[in-house]
């Protein structure tokens, strides 16, 4: 080994072209001994030098930073031990000077000046640093710029933190710690090593490569089945990506931000539930697989809309430069409280999540397991299918809730939620009593059920035929009143989602016996929650929306032009933010529409044959017929409510006599709505009015 | 129901790294040549279509990195090749030396059904360096070795010229092309909706 040095070093010179580079790891190499030259070789086979150019790049301008700020105020950086007046190097080391003090005496501005205001020391302040001077913490960082330099080190060996000497030193370090870094779990070095591990008869690349795809399976199962069934291998794509860190994918400023955000989670071994592969053993390998996920997602609709495995791979490996780094770590953190969710809420379920089939075989083309694992997870909306028979085929995109969007966001929200409003006792009590309220509603039997709901439907078309405007501005101005209130149904809301979601998890373990009740809690809930939300949301931001929006900008924000565009499901339209309302009204309303008029459709369709023999005995199938296509009227029914409430209230907002409350609520809602909002309300009307004609006849 | 000749064509670029294989490419599809060097990480492709006779075929060519092991990117990543294309360095003996690994490692990973007929293609690329001073490797050499693994073609190539590029890739689509229509494959090209789907704009009257 010792003897390869030279040669080593002709060759990095000739192969690589990047002398500085090169030259760093040989000085590095000689410094440190035979021991990293195989470190040395493994760079100069395989072009990391990729991951330890943006390391040089860093602590170069960290220093180059520092000469310019010595070079614009000497003062603090000269060493004036023996000016008795001026007592700058010894402030420093006071802990609790407050900062404002110190800064000033870091600027070296008289004493009799700080008297007068800040605006005197602010200008003698170079422009090109007012950034680096917070308003708060004025001149914070530029002390910590000073005190790092320090020659004498201010705190031990601090002081040669930011030292020209030392670049090379520190990449060097940071290069070798991130490369093969000391008992941790993730290391640069095995994505470039083809020894394949013993449990899983993988290379390590590949086999994080898997974990990616388990990953991606688990939050859109439809867009796996996709790339997987195209025979889109993930290692062709993620190879490039891991090896160097995304350093390909990115521009450099993109990169340093997701360096950081890399670098932030720690790398130290956790043995975590359901933890295959490796990546996924530590936060740092679970926020890379998390990261490549939402990268994938970001690309979703052009790889649904490619109908071959060369379109997918050219997206791939061309990532779009553009793309929104923070939106995208945004969106890895979000994906990672939702695979912890998913871990905690159904642990047996979680590990039907993480999908064995890439990690068996190396050979991620078995697609053998979805339909089973796409049939669990969606078993109880199957059922509500095969209810709905006759149009079962066109059924199944308005309730394609297997999207990762809806799932998302039922997982996320309300755990975000209850972080922010955090009311447990009342919460628990909420539930506690919609839960056993939902249950009684299924006992009745069917002919009172099916009078109750008409009479509810009546009474509700007519309540909105005859006084729209009091009744939209009175709950309105409920709403707008008591912020308290409002908050407390979200909460209560979105505990009833997150029950309906775990009650239905459940039942997928258990099987179909439990499937009935699944739908009821699921549809119920789903669709009360669906009103009060919606009106919950409408001119308020509050966190949630702010979740939402990132997630729209970074994963979602391609669906529009999509030509996989989902329906607008339930959920997704009900965290709408007040903005979005007037952009996803129209669409809704077509997707509800469309639905409508299926439910109406299979209603009508059912009628003649199953209405006489309801009328007989009553059959423990034909209850369950009608009480599914009463779930459908219901549902059919919130969403024309819903359309006519949005129209509504923005014809309020419209209406200068209205209540300035309403109107500053809704005042984003002015213009384009009105017509559209008109029409679309007088569209819900007949739908519902032709919804309890239908009712009636039964 | 429409059915076509098959016209995806898979080449795969193999050699050391820094022979120029990413150039070949890039010359051939982009008529572009820079002489900066980056690293191929993985594997990356461009596709291209090229007229071979009377046929429009749409080659598929990927790039490796000429350190990549081949268990990285997967058997399947082989399995599908129609075409082998070893590039070498005229200037560097050790990368032609090394074209037999290449060629024998290809011949395990692909496990094609006919290996003594799969159609190789040799590039000794960079013949352009200092007028040709430079280089180690005879053309006489480096066609005796071809003729020994079964007659494989041969041509002496600059990426940087864009010499013989054209050429040689047209034979390789040739080649590829030959090879594949033994197999006879066909597979649809289009899928037609009008005939069996039912219709599902809607089911009700409304």
């Amino acid at each position: 080994m010792g003897t390869g040095l030279p040669s080593v070093w002709i060759q990095t010179r000739s192969i690589f072209c990047l002398k500085d580079t090169a030259c760093l790891v040989c000085v590095c190499a000689k410094r440190k001994g035979g021991c990293l030259l195989q470190i040395h070789m493994v760079f100069i086979l395989t072009g990391m030098h990729e991951v330890l150019a943006p390391l040089v790049y860093v602590l170069h301008s960290d220093v180059t930073h520092l000469l310019q700020v010595r070079q614009r105020y000497q003062d603090p950086f000269e060493d004036t031990f023996d000016t008795p007046h001026e007592d700058i190097s010894f402030s420093f080391k006071e802990e609790k000077c407050n900062v404002t003090s110190l800064s000033r005496s870091a600027l070296h501005v008289p004493s009799e000046n700080a008297l007068s205001g800040d605006n005197d020391w602010v200008k003698r302040v170079h422009s090109d640093d007012l950034s680096l001077v917070e308003p708060d913490d004025f001149g914070f960082n530029l002390k910590t710029v000073v005190l790092g330099s320090d020659s004498y080190g201010a705190e031990g060996e601090l002081g040669a933190l930011l030292s020209k000497r030392f670049i090379e030193h520190d990449a060097f370090c940071m290069f070798d710690s991130l490369m093969r870094g000391h008992r941790v779990e993730v290391v640069l070095a095995d994505f470039f090593s083809a020894v394949n591990d013993a449990s899983t008869g993988l290379s390590p690349v590949l086999d994080a490569s898997a974990g990616i795809y388990r990953s991606l399976a688990s939050v859109d199962m439809p867009l796996y089945i996709h790339l997987v069934g195209l025979g889109v291998e993930p290692q062709y794509f993620t190879l490039r990506w891991l090896r160097v860190l995304f350093g390909r994918e990115f521009d450099l400023d993109s990169l340093l931000l997701l360096w950081d955000a890399i670098f932030n989670a720690s790398n130290s071994s956790k043995k975590s539930v359901g933890s295959i592969g490796a990546l996924k053993s530590s936060a740092r390998g679970l926020f890379i697989t998390n990261f490549a996920v939402s990268m994938i997602l970001y690309l979703r609709p052009t790889l649904l809309a490619a109908s071959n495995a060369t379109t997918c791979l050219q997206k791939l490996l061309n990532f779009p430069k553009n793309a929104d780094v923070r939106a995208l770590i945004e969106n890895s953190n979000m994906l990672r409280s939702h695979l912890d969710e998913l871990s905690k809420t159904a642990p047996s379920l979680g590990s039907k999540h993480l999908w064995p089939s890439v990690s068996n075989s190396g050979n991620s083309r078995q697609i053998s397991c979805s339909p089973s694992f796409r049939a669990q997870i969606f078993s109880s909306r199957k059922g509500l299918q095969q209810g709905l028979s006759p149009s079962a085929e066109t059924i199944w995109p308005s309730i394609q809730e297997s999207y990762w969007e809806e799932r998302w966001m039922n997982l996320v929200l309300p755990k975000e939620q209850l972080e922010d409003l955090g009311t447990p006792e009342e919460s628990i009590s909420c539930i506690d009593s919609e839960l056993t309220n939902e249950p009684a509603r299924l006992h009745p039997p069917k002919e009172m059920l099916l009078k109750a709901n008409s009479s509810n439907l009546e009474a509700e078309n007519e309540h909105l035929i005859k006084e729209p405007d009091l009744d939209v501005t009175g709950e309105m101005m409920d709403h707008g009143n008591s912020s308290k209130g409002r908050m407390a149904t979200g909460t209560c809301v979105n505990n009833l989602v997150n029950n309906a979601d775990r009650s239905q998890d459940i039942s997928l373990n258990k099987g179909d016996t439990c499937s009935e009740k699944t739908e009821i809690l699921s549809t119920n809930p789903d669709s009360r929650l669906f009103v009060s939300l919606e009106r919950d949301t409408v001119g308020t931001e509050t966190p949630e929306h702010v979740c939402i929006h990132a997630l729209d900008l970074s994963a979602g924000r391609g669906m529009s032009n999509s030509s996989h565009e989902n329906v607008c499901s339930c959920s997704s339209c009900k965290s709408d933010s007040s903005e979005d309302l007037q952009q996803r009204g129209p669409r809704r309303y077509c997707s509800d529409d469309i639905s409508l008029r299926r439910i109406k459709g299979v209603a009508e369709g059912l009628q003649p044959e199953e209405a006489p023999k309801m009328e007989g005995d009553a059959k423990a199938l034909k209850d369950e017929d009608l009480r599914i296509s009463l779930q459908a009227f219901g549902r059919a029914m919130v969403q024309s409510i819903e359309v006519l409430e949005n129209a509504l209230s923005s014809l309020c907002a419209d209406d200068e006599g209205t209540v300035t409350l309403v109107q500053s609520t809704h005042s984003t809602h002015k213009g384009s709505l009105s017509t559209e909002g008109r029409s679309a309300a007088i569209r819900a009307l007949t739908d519902l009015r032709k919804i309890s004609n239908i009712l009636l006849q039964i | 129901m429409a059915t076509r000749k098959r016209t995806l064509l898979k080449v795969i670029i193999l050699g050391d790294s820094g022979v120029g294989k990413t150039s070949l490419m890039n010359q051939f599809v982009n008529k572009k040549f820079s002489n900066q060097y980056k690293a191929t990480i993985g594997a990356d492709f461009l596709t291209k279509e090229v007229q071979v006779e009377d046929r429009l075929v749409t080659m598929q060519i990927w790039d490796t990195a000429g350190q990549e092991r081949f268990q990285s990117l997967g058997v399947a990543f082989y399995r599908g090749a129609d075409c082998c294309v070893l590039v070498y360095d005229v200037n560097l003996l050790k990368s032609f030396e090394s074209l037999s690994n290449w060629r024998d490692e290809f011949l395990v990973q692909a496990s094609p059904s006919d290996p003594e007929n799969f159609p190789f293609m040799v590039l000794g690329n960079k013949v352009d360096i200092d007028g040709g001073n430079s280089r180690v490797v005879s053309e006489k050499r480096a066609k005796t070795w071809c003729a020994s693994k079964g007659d494989i073609p041969y041509f002496e190539t600059s990426a940087k010229d864009d010499l013989n590029v054209d050429v040689a890739f047209q034979c390789i689509a040739k080649n590829a092309l030959k090879n594949e229509t033994d197999e006879e494959i066909y597979l649809p090209d289009t899928i037609d909706f009008s005939s069996g789907s039912t219709h599902t704009s809607s089911s009700c009257s409304c």
